[in-house]
Order: C-alpha cells, then structure tokens, then sequence
C-alpha cells in the first residue's frame, strides 16, 4: 500500500515540475513576442505601443536590464523623462557597467531641472563605494565565492601536504585567498546591504513641494520630476526623503516611484 | 592732533646729509626706556612716597618774530607724572600754528628723594602780528585741577620770507639770519590739471649752509588727492642751483604724484622739516692769547633749525562732459589693453584662464574690473586681480591684470566677445574706448562631460546639443523573475555550507590520521578488529585443513591479540586469570567477560588435549569465538 502511494505520489511530483516547466518556458516564449514587438514599435516611432509592450514583460513578472534600458529608450523618446530616468536606473541596478545606459542616464538627467550637488564623502569610503560599485552584483559574488572555495581548497590541501616546503608554499597561498577573501567579503555584504536597505526613487510629477513634516504646511524646498531621492522613513501615506545633497524633508508617496 | 604729529616725528625718515650724522631721537629714546626701567624699579622699592605736583608752563622767547617757531613747554613734575595724562595743546588760533611736539623726561634725586618731570615742547609758528597771550593749560592729577599761568607772547614784523623758510635761531640772542641761507621749496610740474591728472610735486632744501640731517616734523597734507610716493634714494645726492644770484646746493627730498579726487581750487598745506645745521664759529672780539688758542677753526657750532616750505595752490578742471562714454571709470591717462587665453581648443568642462591686462600712465588703481560678455554657456568665476605699480623716472605708470577662469560646458565654437575699456586720454584730451579681439574658441565634447554640471543648485533650462539617446538592445535577453537575488537562492548556501562540511571533514580524518600516527594504544586499538579478523581468517584455514590444533592455536590468538590490542599490553604471555581481572577493570558486562573467558579456555583445552576432529565442533566453536569478539567489542 504504502509502496504504491509512493509511486503515484512521485508520478504527481514529475507531472506538476513538467507542468511548470512547460508553462515557464512558454511564459518565457511570451515574453520574447513582447519584447520583439516593443522594439519593433519603438523602431516604427510608436513610442507608447513599445511602452505597453515592455510594460507586458514586466507585468508577467520577468525582468531584465535590457528591458528596463528599452523601456527607458521609449519613454525618453515619449518625452516622459522621469519614467524614462526611473527606467534607466533600473536597469542601471542590474547592469551597473553598461555604457549604454550610463549614457542615455546621464543624457536623460541633462534634462532635470534641479541640479543636485553631492555632499562629499570620506575619502576611505568613497574608495570602496567606487571599487563596489565597479563590478556587477552578480560578478562580485562570483569573485567572492571562488576565492571561498579555492581558500577551502588550499586549506585541505595544507593539511594533506607532507613536505614542509610544499605545506609553506600553501600558507602563503592561503594568506593571500584570505585577504582577498575579506576585502571581496566586505565589497559584497556592502552592496547586498545597500541593495536590501538602500530605497531610491525617482520623482514622477512635474513639480512638488516637499514638506518640513508628514501632512505638514511649510514648505522646505521644491523638487521637479526627475530628481532621484533617498527613502529613508514613511509614515501613511508620507514618505521622509533625503536629497544627495543632504537636504530633508517629507513627500506624499504617490509622488515617487522606486527604483 | 598731537599723536598724530608725534608719530610722524618719530617715524620720519632721519637721513643724514654728510658723513658726520647726530642721530638724536635714538638718543632720546634711550634715554626714555632707562628712564622708564628705573622708575619702575623705585615705584616697586619705595611705595608710599608723596611728593606735591606742579604744572609749570614757559616759551623759549617771549618775543617772536613773524614766521618764526617759538616753543612752549609745559612741564610736569611730581612722583607720579608718568600717570598723569598728557596736557593738552592750546589753541593758539589767530596768532600761531601748531607744528609739533616733543617730550622728554628727566629725574632727580635730591637728598634721598626723587623727583621726575617731564617736558612736552609744543613748537609753534607765529602767523600775526601783535601782543596775544597763552591760555593757561590744565591738567588733572587725582582729582584736583591743576593749571599754569598764562603767558604774554609778543610777535614783531620781522623779515618774512616769501615762499622760503621760517628758522629758529639756536639761541635767543643770535642776530644770524638763516632764512637766506636754508629754505625748503615745494614746486609742481603743472597748476592747471584735469580731475585725477597726477601732479608732480617735489621738495627740495635748499642750502649755502651744511645740514648734517634733518627730520619731518609735519608732512603735507593731501586730503582730497590720491597720492602715490615716488621712491628717493637712501643717500641724498645734491646738485647747484643759482638763485637770486646765489650758488645754493640742493637736495630733493621727497617726490610725490597727486591725483585730485575732485575739482576746484585746492591747495598743498606746507611740509615742515627740521634740520641741523653746522655754522662756523665767529671769531671772538677779544684777542686774548687762551682765547686764541682755545679757538678752534675746525670746530663748528651746530644749531637746529625748523623750515616750512611754501604752499602750493592747484585748479583742478573737471573732465569735459562731451563725448563721455557710458562705461567710463575716471581713468585718466594713457592705456592700453591686451587679452590673452591660454588655449583655444578645450574640452567641455576644461578650465580656460583669460587674461585681460590693462597697462599705462595714470591712475591705475581706479581701473576697475571690465565687463567681459561671456556667452551663456561658460561658467565664469571670480577674476583674480593683480596690480603693479611702477613709481620712476617722475610718472606713474602700472597694469592691472585680471585673470578669469572659464569653464565651457557645451561643445561647438564659442567666443569671448571683445572687452572694452574708456579712459581720458591726456595727450589728445579727448575720451578714447580701446577693446580688445575677440578670442574663438573651440569645444570639444569632454570624456567627463557631466562631472561639473550643475555647481550649486541653479536651475537652468533643457539645452540638447544635437545628442541622441544610444539605440535600444536588440539582442532577445535572458529573462529572470522580478526581484530574484542570487543572494537569496538556496544554492548560493548550499555553496556556502558544503565546503565547510569537506573542510570540518578533512580536519577530523586529518586529526584521526595524527592520532594512530602518535599515540600506539589508540592505532592498536584501531587494528584490534582487523587483527582479530585476520587471525580468525586463518582459523577458518585450518579448520577447512582440518588441523584440529592448529585452529584452535589461531582462535586462540585472535581471542587473546584481541584483548591485547584493545588494552593495549603485550598478548604474548597473557593467562585467562589475568585476562579476567582486566576485563573486570573495564567494567565488562558478566555475560561477555564469561562467554569470552569460556572461549578462551575450551581453546587452552582443545589445544593440548586433542580429541576427535569433529567438525562440525570446530565451525559451533568458530562462530561462538567470533560472538565473543564481536560482544566484547562493543562494550569494550
């Protein structure tokens, strides 16, 4: 009895992983069509259509950084600078080295009205932000664990190694996996941290004012679409912003979008 | 008013004429500061020493003629002058200018009690003729009022130098007329000048007489001009002059240029300087032989003597208001004006220095900033200005550079349209505009094109230059679910993880490795099985031989090896009682110990008392024996 419930069980199993499977690549297939038609509008200058399409892709629950470049392209092309901003940094957060989108960003923020000057950094940090951000999230955590398994290598091989000359030669190799390993370590848990803690947005409407308080009166400063902010609190329907400029203040949620 | 002079004393420059100098204010001052030390050594020694205070006031001639100095001296003296503020000038209006003071101190010691005073001389010069008097002068010292006399002061016509000198006569009584022989003269280069047209003006002692050095005792007021001070040599050099018939030599002493700030009649105070002169001695009258011989034809009677220079009266034109350009300054002069940048071909966001220089004769500090029209698309800061000014050979003449630093944010050919500058030019009297070219320069798009966008939070319109977007990714992309973070995946921490369990893994084997290697009762220990195992191997061998004592040999080998390897002592002569008491120590379990006991004697027994080969016996016994080892080896 038991036996033969096992059979069937594993029978249902295999059916339903085939099922998804199936469904997935067809959804995949799906979203290629959308894909290859919001380029084909795009090229035809239907600007909104390729909006729509692109928008599909997202909508079913796919992603990729040439979708959100793409989307970016058309909204630009739309005149929609925000959204088309908004899209360039999504796709800029899956592929941080990509020229192209690096370029049509910093073209699209030409645009912005308000010009945001940096708060400058602690040199210390600023080094490290700039060598994290070098390299592609996926890249770095590849980096890291390879010079995890080839630390954990290194070290097995250390404590079968007989001869004395061979077991240093292996130290030092280890040493030298370590410091890699910790400064890779550090690059990654920063960005990780920065990816589940860092919530950006991009404003979407034309021009608001941002506010000393949550549902508050006076007025701080203005912002115009474009300007990406810094979500660092909320609070109903108010969210606590933070300009790259160290600036403060509350804004209405539907306001912005997030990156 | 008499600070002021007083600083200029000291701080006038003292210059000696001839290689024989006096230098008299150091003198002075020494003496001060000694004067000073030792008060201030007595004020601590004796504290409480009373002394009355007295004012006295007296001039140095009652009768003065016109134009000439006369000094009042007011003296202080009491224990605690030195806290006693400074009396005041009197105002002499109507009669005599101040020029000037001077003070000194002195202290006494008369029969063990000390006495200081202290003598301002004011010097005056008389202006009026007449009879006037003196105010008397008043000073506080601890709460009461203290005042002088007033003193009559007759001033007779006397020979009035016109634009020359006044003179003080070393003594009283001295008939010797200087005024012919020193006067100290101020002259212009012009009298009629345009509004901020310099005027050269210099002064210049002249002398029949030898001045051994002279100092400033009030310098010429310029309220109302910008005055530039041409430098004079350290060592005066003097050259001949004829005047009136009369070889005078001649010392320039100061050289000025003059640019009146406003226009009208205005008129040069006189300077005044005093010098020091040598006059020879005059022969005796009586012709007595120690006379004669205590004459001395070399020595010289060396008197001071205070001259004033003439003043000077200057009409300043205003500048003609025709033709008067709109961006004029009050330039006046002759100019020229050059601009320069260091490079013509840029990228976007390179910084450009352009120099404007502006140079010539005239007022060059009024030249102000120029206005330069930068096409909107350069960043333009602050210039930094330099000035030089050249005071030589009797002009002033400078430039003034201005250097801009620009930053061209967008690409294209841009240019710096001309800059322009309008002065009054002296020599042909008319309003001039000189510009200079216009730069071009060419922008190229910068590697970092939007690193200095946007300093400071200015808002500015769109500007697309010609620039699209770079075109969409065609290629068909590996799409991933929405928010799938590699970091998040199970077999990133199967990654993780399995490799520490390789490596807890190869530590332990590593450790066990070491462990037989080192210690021979944990190896033996180890091999006990494979030992036993053996041992029964070959029982098994002679069973099949049916070697009755040989198997029972073996069995007994791997009954006691066992044993042997597992506590770890020599089995070669180990007897069953000792085997028992041992087994007792390990806390065996009866059953085990007497089973394996058991074994071990039927293989003593069957050994040496060989019975019938029953084979069947031999496998029975076998497999009880290997019960026995295998029990035991779970509880040992």
């Amino acid at each position: 009895m038991d036996m033969k419930f096992d059979k069937y069980f594993s029978y249902f199993m295999i059916m339903t992983l085939s099922i998804l499977c199936l469904a997935n690549t067809l959804l995949a297939k799906e979203v290629e069509v959308f894909f290859v038609r919001g380029n084909e509008s795009y090229q035809a200058g239907n600007y909104k259509v390729a909006i729509k399409e692109f928008e599909k892709i997202l909508n079913s629950d796919y992603e990729s950084w040439e979708v959100y470049y793409n989307l970016g392209n058309a909204y630009f092309k739309d005149g929609q600078t925000a959204k088309a901003i908004l899209n360039f940094e999504r796709a800029k957060k899956l592929n941080l080295k990509d020229e192209d989108i690096n370029y049509n960003l910093e073209l699209a923020n030409l645009a912005i009205v308000d010009r945001i000057q940096e708060l400058p950094q602690f040199f210390l940090f600023k080094l490290a932000s700039t060598i994290a951000h070098s390299i592609n999230l996926k890249v770095l955590g590849g980096i890291t664990l390879s010079t995890y398994l080839l630390l954990i290598f290194l070290t097995v091989l250390r404590i079968y190694l007989k001869s004395p000359q061979l077991q240093r030669t292996a130290f030092v190799a280890i040493i030298s996996a370590s410091v890699t390993l910790t400064v890779f370590t550090g690059l990654f848990v920063m960005r990780i941290f920065e990816n589940e803690t860092k919530v950006e947005a991009i404003v979407i409407k034309d021009r608001v004012d941002v506010k000393s308080a949550p549902g508050g009166l006076t007025e701080v400063f203005t912002l115009h679409e474009g300007v990406k902010v810094q979500i660092k609190d909320h609070s109903e329907t108010w969210v606590k912003i933070r300009l790259a400029d160290g600036k403060i203040g509350w804004l209405e949620v539907d306001v912005l979008e997030t990156i | 008013m008499i600070d002021k002079t007083r600083m200029v004393k000291k701080s006038s420059p003292i210059i000696d004429l001839q290689a024989n100098p006096i230098n008299f204010m150091s003198r002075k001052n020494r003496f001060s500061v000694l004067t000073s030390l030792a008060w201030i050594l007595f004020l601590t020694a004796v504290p409480s020493f009373t002394q009355d205070f007295e004012i006295k006031a007296y001039v140095n001639k009652s009768s003065v003629r016109l134009n000439q100095q006369f000094e009042l001296n007011v003296e202080l003296s009491g224990r605690d002058v030195q806290r006693v503020s400074d009396p005041e000038v009197p105002v002499l209006d109507g009669f005599a200018s101040f020029i000037g003071t001077s003070n000194s101190t002195s202290m006494q010691f008369v029969n063990g009690r000390m006495s200081v005073s202290k003598t301002f001389k004011h010097h005056f010069l008389a202006s009026t003729e007449g009879k006037f008097q003196i105010p008397a002068i008043t000073v506080r010292y601890k709460g009461e009022t203290y005042s002088t006399d007033v003193i009559d002061i007759e001033i007779v016509k006397g020979t009035s130098p016109q634009q020359r000198s006044s003179r003080i006569p070393g003594s009283p009584n001295d008939p010797q007329d200087l005024s012919e022989q020193l006067f100290l003269k101020a002259s212009v280069d012009k009298r009629r000048v345009y509004k901020n047209e310099p005027v050269i003006i210099s002064y210049k002692i002249y002398t029949t007489v030898n001045v051994t050095n002279y100092g400033v005792s009030q310098l010429p007021s310029t309220v109302g001009f910008w005055s530039e001070e041409f430098e004079m040599p350290q060592r005066l050099t003097s050259f001949t002059e004829f005047v009136n018939g009369r070889q005078y030599q001649v010392y320039e002493i100061k050289k000025m240029a003059l640019f009146p700030q406003g226009s009208g009649q205005k008129t040069l105070e006189p300077m005044v300087i005093e010098c020091e002169v040598q006059l020879p001695r005059r022969r005796r009258r009586s012709r007595d032989i120690f006379d004669s011989f205590f004459d001395d034809p070399f020595s010289r009677n060396t008197k001071r003597v205070g001259i004033q220079s003439n003043s000077i009266s200057i009409e300043v034109l205003p500048l003609p208001e025709k033709g008067k350009p709109s961006d004029f300054s009050g330039a006046v002069g002759s100019f020229s004006i050059r601009s320069s940048v260091d490079k013509t071909r840029v990228k976007t966001n390179e910084a450009i220095t352009l120099k404007v220089n502006i140079s010539g004769t005239g007022n060059i500090k009024i030249v102000p900033q120029p206005k330069i029209d930068f096409a909107s698309d350069f960043e333009v800061y602050d210039p930094k200005i330099n000035e030089s000014i050249k005071r030589s050979s009797g002009q002033i003449s400078g430039s003034k550079l201005f250097e801009y630093v620009i930053i061209p944010r967008f690409p294209g050919q841009q240019s710096i349209k001309p800059v322009t500058f309008s002065y009054f030019d002296l020599p042909s009297k008319t309003y001039r505009t000189i510009s200079t070219d216009t730069k071009v320069i060419s922008v190229t798009k910068g590697d970092d094109q939007f690193v200095n966008v946007g300093i400071g939070s200015s808002k500015e319109d769109v500007r697309f230059i010609g620039q699209d977007i770079h075109y969409l990714q065609t290629r068909i992309p590996e799409f991933q679910r929405k928010n799938s973070v590699f970091y998040k995946k199970t077999f990133f921490y199967v990654i993780l993880i399995f490799p520490l369990i390789i490596l807890g893994t190869a530590f332990a084997y590593r450790a066990h490795l070491d462990k037989l290697s080192s210690n021979v009762a944990y190896a033996r220990s180890r091999k006990a099985n494979h030992m036993a195992l053996s041992r029964l191997k070959d029982a098994n061998k002679q069973m099949k031989a049916n070697n009755l004592s040989g198997f029972y040999g073996e069995v007994s080998k791997a009954l006691m090896g066992f044993i042997g390897d597992k506590l770890n002592v020599a089995s070669a002569g180990l007897i069953t009682d000792e085997v028992d008491k041992m087994l007792h120590v390990q806390k065996i379990e009866e059953n085990t110990v007497s089973s394996y006991l058991d074994c071990l004697k039927t293989c003593d027994y069957k050994r040496f008392a060989p019975g019938d080969s029953n084979n069947l016996a031999m496998s029975d016994f076998f497999e009880k024996a290997k019960k026995a080892i295998i029990n035991l080896e779970k509880e040992i």
